[in-house]
């Protein structure tokens, strides 16, 4: 099967007065039609700047300085500005983390929603409109021919996150890039959310791309998780090999701070000692060297490749 | 008809409307309800006290209706004010608005130029621009649009500075939109109170600059009934007929007061976030 999307390589730095920041080195991934995949790893590993090189909106002074993206087999950032414009929402539509700072304060919210269709599609305002209304409806917005004449401030949290996904639903796009959709939410409204998401696929045949640092909401939707870490991957594997059998000591490390369930609770978390490495100056072996149990001499000279450990588990280690 | 009843719920505002509606429509219908030809001269009735005859505010110094004339002179200030404002507006808050938000080499220049012009005081360029191209109308419009067209491009350059780096425009941006979709969507709707405000206020100095170019003699020639020019020639007056700055002085205060109260009404009346606490 072709795969939806495929990330080869991407490099994206930024070009700072201090140095070079490497964000995203090396990454690579695919995604097929229909499947959600979890994107995982702690603040600052490069995991929305990769969301932000598939949609090429790097903020300056970031670029994309090697690598590719690839659409269907058509790279994307062969794209002129117009081409990529109707890439962006209409068939890569992202969902944001901060859903009341990612709407327009003054502009009522279905208005928002509807001018999102109307920039991908040529229809009148009140088809783009009355779409709108629909789209908000599906995706639990009580009243929403109502609620639609709303501003961003009179939505509860939930609300306004169910909002942001109907601007993203509303082209019915091949992929929805959900980047924390469910941070700042509370848990009953983090699970809606979470069906939400997968309602989309079944409905429209959507893949999702999850970006999340809580593996509990990743092992609910996803199929596969990727592990990022120091703008690299260092893992993939499906989410019941990544929880039975996790290869690399980062994710071992994650996995460990996961509260049990069972036996006994009171007990101390383990914590990953150390902190990731200075952008600026990875380290010249492994990136997770200097804070692995389990390093070796060679960890500290060699930097180890993503390889293939069978049924399409993917580790970056030795 | 909802930005009306919101707007009434603002009794300084509302009041501040009023008067604005009334000082406009008194300029537009000044031919019906003025009880004199405001430049018709009666030597034998001049410096007559108010309400004596039918002089209700009574006569200038070449025996014209005071009344007549504040009613007249309304369109002078009304219309060179707004006019000007309205310019500053456009020219000044359009280049602040297009170099805030496109930034580059386009915003460097464009602002240093407007950096340049806000270091000289604001009177000082519309007398220099009066000085070049004459006392004519046009030319003090002009004079006093250029004089607050780097006003206008301040405000709205930190007002799309700030837009710009908002969630919400990344969000337009990743949702296909084009950059001109986003200025007018998302730029021009959260900057547009803060414009507004300030061309309000702006009306309300225009009004006193085209009073004060009326007094040092720049603004329009009589014997155009000016607020302005009416201060100038009865302050010559004044221990004769003390009453006679008093109406051209009065009319310029109502009117700057009132544009002032309407202007704070207009930026609550924009900003949906204020609305649930006024209502």
């Amino acid at each position: 099967m072709q795969p939806l999307l495929e990330v080869e390589d991407l490099r994206a730095h930024f070009f700072t007065r201090y140095g070079v920041i490497k964000a995203v080195d090396g990454v690579s991934f695919e995604i097929y039609p229909g499947e959600i995949v979890g994107l995982a790893g702690e603040s600052g590993c490069g995991k929305s700047v990769t969301t932000q090189c598939i949609l090429r909106i790097l903020p300056v002074p970031g670029r994309i300085v090697g690598g590719d993206v690839r659409l269907e087999g058509k790279s994307l950032l062969d794209l002129s500005q117009e081409e990529m414009r109707e890439v962006r929402g209409g068939r890569i539509s992202i969902v944001l983390q901060d859903a009341l700072a990612a709407l327009n304060p003054v502009i009522t919210t279905g208005r928002q929603v509807a001018d999102v269709f109307q920039a991908h599609t040529r229809v009148f305002w009140k088809e783009a409109w009355q779409q709108a209304v629909d789209v908000m409806r599906m995706v639990g917005i009580p009243k929403s021919e109502i609620r639609a004449k709303h501003y961003a401030h009179e939505f509860s949290g939930g609300m306004q996150q169910r909002t942001v996904i109907a601007a993203a639903l509303i082209c019915k796009p091949d992929l929805i890039i959900a980047d924390e959709p469910t941070t700042a939410l509370d848990v009953t409204i983090q699970m809606q959310i979470l069906n939400l998401l997968k309602q989309a696929r079944q409905k429209m045949g959507s893949s999702v791309l999850y970006i999340s640092h809580d593996l509990a909401n990743i092992a609910r939707i996803c199929e596969r998780v990727m592990i990022m870490y120091a703008g690299q991957v260092v893992e993939i594997a499906s989410v019941r090999d990544i929880y039975s059998n996790p290869l690399h000591p980062y994710t071992r490390g994650l996995m460990a701070c996961i509260p049990p369930m069972e036996g006994e609770r009171h007990c101390y978390l383990p914590a990953i000692s150390g902190s990731p490495p200075d952008p600026l100056m990875y380290p010249a072996g492994c990136r997770f060297e200097p804070r692995c149990a389990e390093a070796q001499e060679r960890c500290k000279f060699e930097s180890p490749p993503l390889k293939s450990v069978g049924g399409g588990h993917h580790v970056r280690c030795f | 008809m909802k930005m009306l009843r919101r707007l009434a719920t603002n009794r300084l505002a509302a009041a501040g409307g009023v008067a604005v509606l009334l000082i406009v429509l008194m300029a537009i219908f000044a031919p019906l309800i003025s009880p004199h030809d405001p430049v018709d001269i009666h030597i034998p009735d001049r410096f007559a006290p108010p309400l004596s005859g039918d002089y209700v505010l009574g006569t200038d110094e070449v025996g014209r209706d005071v009344l007549s004339r504040i009613i007249y002179g309304a369109r002078v200030s009304l219309f060179v004010a707004t006019s000007a404002v309205a310019g500053a507006a456009l020219i000044g808050g359009g280049i602040g608005v297009l170099s805030g938000y496109f930034g580059g080499w386009v915003d460097s220049i464009l602002m240093r130029i407007v950096d340049v012009l806000f270091a000289i005081p604001t009177f000082m360029i519309a007398i220099s621009v009066i000085g070049i191209f004459g006392r004519a109308m046009p030319a003090i419009i002009f004079g006093l649009t250029v004089a607050y067209s780097p006003l206008f491009a301040r405000v709205s350059y930190s007002g799309a500075v700030a837009v710009r780096e908002q969630l919400y425009v990344e969000a337009s941006q990743a949702q296909g939109a084009s950059p001109w979709r986003i200025l007018v969507q998302d730029v021009l709707p959260n900057i547009f109170p803060l414009i507004v405000v300030q061309t309000t206020t702006y009306v309300a100095r225009g009004i006193l600059a085209e009073a004060s170019l009326g007094f040092l003699g720049l603004g329009v020639q009589p014997p155009t009934p000016t607020w302005g020019a009416m201060l100038t020639l009865s302050r010559e007056y004044f221990y004769h007929s003390p009453t006679l700055p008093v109406w051209p002085g009065l009319a310029i205060l109502v009117s700057v007061f009132a544009f002032n109260l309407f202007g704070d009404g207009l930026r609550d009346l924009f900003d949906p976030r204020a609305w649930q606490a006024g209502q």
